[in-house]
């Protein structure tokens, strides 16, 4: 069966979809409001929004809105619902595990960040678990998570872990936000994004500050008999495993040994190394609870300073700035923002 | 028939490879890669989405009485026919191995 998530949505004038978003009822309303997300999906959907006259349906914050579809081990997304929010829980694990993680994730978004959902405007978190027989991933198709089983192999289910679940829904933030395309270095900035925030959810809920964190990210990912601790290390990236079957972690922590390659969108999960150590330094020179300081001006340059085809150095650039706003020139912040940087090999201008 | 296949990216950013060569397959398995081959790709009309964030890229090399195709999907624009090209060459490649 082909997967056409948007052929039938794209097509449609947008002045019905405004009509049926601000008139329709709920369940058209909210057919219309996703229509219309999915149209605008490479960027600036939120000014595509505005001008659509969508701000009616947008819905107050503190509204969490979770659904967790059930793909059965087929591909056509989004499969069968299986639990709506507040619904009871399920009998089937990853349905649960998926429902608590975008919980989590919202809430987190919500309370230090005081952002309403992915696109913050109240934008339902949509989950499919059970993508495809022993799919060895979880990715973001624009719209909504997707997450496989694992083989059980290489692989445990990917709904197991709450920083892989956070790391998909900042992928839904950076899109409604910088919109960071997704290669070369501003792939592998869209993919520090993801690892960051999903590294300071897994961090807040455990209520752990910097020197504290294990900074891994898909802890508990890999299956028994891989030699290795997780798929990335943000404090010492490159040596998050080594194994015969799938290899050793190829992540530099360096600009020195910054990959060239056209594989994996060109390098987008190799080079992310570099920024993940980079935030890794900047959040221990800071201190405490990492998400507080490090993590707003991260929050804030993603929000409103990166664009879609910003480098290593304006994300460097960037998040001085920042810095030095909301903290003073001459802070312990703003200088934390700059030696962390330096580390990686990365002088800010 | 040589086939090459490359998926990279994922959530992992571990880059799979499986190179078969239909000379060293029995001819049951052969016969296989050659049915499964020709309903994957019928034609060269693929879809173009770009791969959205974490997604697989899937890339296939395919030479056969010397002309080389090659095809490019992702996890956006697979086909049902092209996935299992992809499952039974990661499977076989695997085997052959070990």
């Amino acid at each position: 069966m082909k997967k056409t998530f948007c052929s039938y949505h794209c097509i449609i004038p947008p002045d019905i979809l405004r009509n049926v978003a601000q008139k329709g009822s709920e369940k058209q309303q909210e057919w219309a409001y996703k229509a219309i997300e999915e149209s605008a999906q490479i960027r600036g959907q939120r000014e595509v929004m505005a001008l659509l006259g969508v701000a009616s349906v947008a819905v107050p914050a503190g509204t969490k809105r979770r659904t967790i579809y059930d793909a059965g081990n087929k591909t056509f997304l989004p499969g069968k619902l299986v639990r709506g929010e507040g619904d009871a829980k399920s009998k089937d694990r990853a349905v649960n595990e998926a429902y608590d993680g975008a919980g989590k994730t919202y809430d987190f978004f919500l309370k230090i960040y005081e952002r309403n959902s992915i696109d913050d405007r109240g934008m339902r978190l949509d989950s499919t678990v059970h993508y495809d027989v022993e799919y060895n991933n979880a990715f973001w198709n624009g719209n909504q998570m997707v997450y496989g089983d694992g083989d059980g192999q290489i692989f445990n289910g990917f709904t197991g872990c709450l920083d892989v679940i956070a790391h998909e829904l900042t992928h839904g933030v950076t899109q409604f936000e910088a919109g960071l395309v997704y290669r070369n270095q501003p792939g592998a900035l869209n993919e520090s994004m993801s690892d960051v925030f999903g590294s300071l959810v897994k961090q807040y809920a455990k209520k752990q500050k910097a020197d504290k964190a294990d900074w891994l990210i898909g802890k508990g990912l890999l299956a028994k008999g891989i030699k290795g601790v997780a798929l990335r290390s943000m404090k010492d990236p490159g040596t998050a495993y080594n194994d015969p079957l799938i290899g050793k972690d190829p992540q530099p922590a360096h600009m020195k040994d910054f990959v060239k390659t056209t594989r994996d969108n060109g390098g987008v999960h190799i080079n992310s190394g570099i920024p993940n150590k980079a935030f890794y330094e900047v959040a221990i020179r800071i201190g405490g609870n990492a998400w507080e300081k490090a993590g707003r001006i991260w929050y804030i340059t993603l929000r409103d300073r990166l664009r879609t085809s910003s480098q290593f150095q304006d994300c460097a650039n960037l998040t001085f700035a920042v810095a030095k706003e909301l903290y003073g020139a001459t802070s312990t912040e703003a200088k934390a923002v700059q030696d962390g940087w330096n580390v990686v090999g990365i002088k800010v201008k | 028939m040589i086939v090459r296949h490359e998926r990279s990216g994922g959530y992992a950013g571990i880059t799979v490879k499986a190179d078969v060569d239909s000379d060293t397959l029995s001819a049951k398995q052969a016969n296989e890669l050659k049915e499964l081959v020709e309903k994957a790709f019928p034609s060269d009309q693929l879809q173009k989405k770009k791969t959205m964030p974490d997604q697989f890229n899937y890339e296939f090399s395919i030479e056969d009485a010397g002309k080389t195709q090659t095809y490019q999907v992702n996890d956006q624009t697979i086909t049902d026919e092209i996935r299992a090209l992809s499952k039974w060459l990661i499977a076989t490649a695997q085997k052959k191995s070990r």
